[in-house]
């Protein structure tokens, strides 16, 4: 009880918090970079997780008889994956794949992206109530909403679905 | 020499639960799903940090870093085996069967999936590309079900991370 009342204890714990959301907010940005071929990225990243790790291990190492040390180390090391996962999401880094399929507005969800400049390649295909259009458009990983937004503008029904794709050779890529 | 073994097969069970969730914990982070990623990594260090100290308090003793590996090593195998069964998200299917392609888009579909065909050319011929988009679940009956027509089908899945309305099975 004592030692929760102690501000001193707070504040070690609250540095221990810190150091390990900052570790693991490397780490977690790390992961995804190397899924996705980035080498350079990925070795520095790495290198400073692991620089922050030794310094927050050896910190709860050092007292174990403070349990909000420990309560501070796991709650930091869920937090920075939470935090890694929130920036990679805005970085939204490489490149995506997305299928649309719609029975009806095919040419018209291809004509309206290309308007908006994405590049669109259209195949005739056949469903179960006969012929309809499947567009393959390659964007930016962070343009995916924004296209996502075009399709429903044309076709609240479009099948879509997006999947990674790297890596990419020439094209053309909306600016 | 009991306490040494006890100690040892306490860091196995330990590193195996922790290495578990963080297995489960990048599966998570990889398909964003950020709730799950917090409960498991919290979990997961918790477990750690016992381990370590454990592990660290009396450094030296092969045993217990056998222990902590050998837990390591099986935690991974572990967590991968529980996201398999878990199976969260879709797969993609494309299927390539130079001749028995109608009866297979006819099958599937009559099994509740939806099915889109593609008119291909291959090295002997016309031949259709079979799209299907299917809950991973449900991903090795569909295989199944594609063997038990042509068993020499080519087919390849690709996982999607992001779909939007459709029909499923």
């Amino acid at each position: 009880m004592e030692l929760l009342l102690s501000p001193q204890a707070w504040l070690s714990a609250g540095l221990i918090f810190g150091l390990r959301v900052t570790d693991m907010t490397l780490d977690t940005l790390r992961v995804l970079f190397v899924m996705r071929g980035r080498k350079a990225i990925a070795w520095i990243l790495g290198f400073f997780q692991a620089l922050v790790f030794v310094i927050a291990i050896t910190s709860v190492l050092r007292d174990l008889t403070n349990p909000l040390n420990i309560i501070g180390y796991a709650a930091g090391f869920a937090t920075g994956v939470v935090v890694g996962m929130t920036i990679e999401g805005r970085l939204a880094v490489g490149h995506v794949q997305m299928r649309i399929i719609s029975s009806r507005r095919g040419p018209g969800i291809a004509e309206k992206l290309r308007d908006e400049g994405y590049a669109v390649t259209e195949i005739p295909a056949r469903g179960k109530d006969g012929m309809v259009t499947m567009l393959n458009c390659s964007i930016q990983r962070r343009d995916t909403s924004q296209v996502q937004k075009m399709v429903d503008a044309v076709d609240q029904e479009a099948f879509i679905t997006t999947e990674e794709i790297r890596p990419v050779r020439r094209g053309f890529w909306r600016a | 020499m009991d306490d040494l073994l006890i100690s040892a097969i306490f860091i196995f069970i330990m590193r195996m639960v922790d290495v578990t969730f963080a297995t489960l914990r990048v599966f998570m982070m990889v398909r964003g799903k950020k709730v799950l990623a917090w409960v498991f990594g919290f979990t997961q260090a918790l477990i750690y940090v016992v381990i370590i100290s454990s592990l660290l308090a009396n450094f030296g003793d092969w045993y217990r870093i056998l222990g902590y590996a050998l837990g390591f090593a099986t935690g991974l195998v572990i967590g991968m085996w529980i996201e398999n069964r878990l199976a969260i998200g879709y797969t993609n299917l494309q299927i390539v069967s130079p001749q028995r392609f109608l009866e297979i888009a006819q099958t599937l579909r009559e099994d509740g999936y939806a099915v889109t065909e593609i008119a291909g050319l291959g090295k002997d011929g016309a031949v259709e590309i079979i799209h299907c988009s299917v809950l991973r679940r449900d991903e090795p009956g569909l295989y199944t079900r594609v063997q038990e027509i042509d068993p020499s089908a080519f087919m390849i899945a690709k996982s999607v991370y992001r779909v939007q309305h459709g029909f499923w099975h």
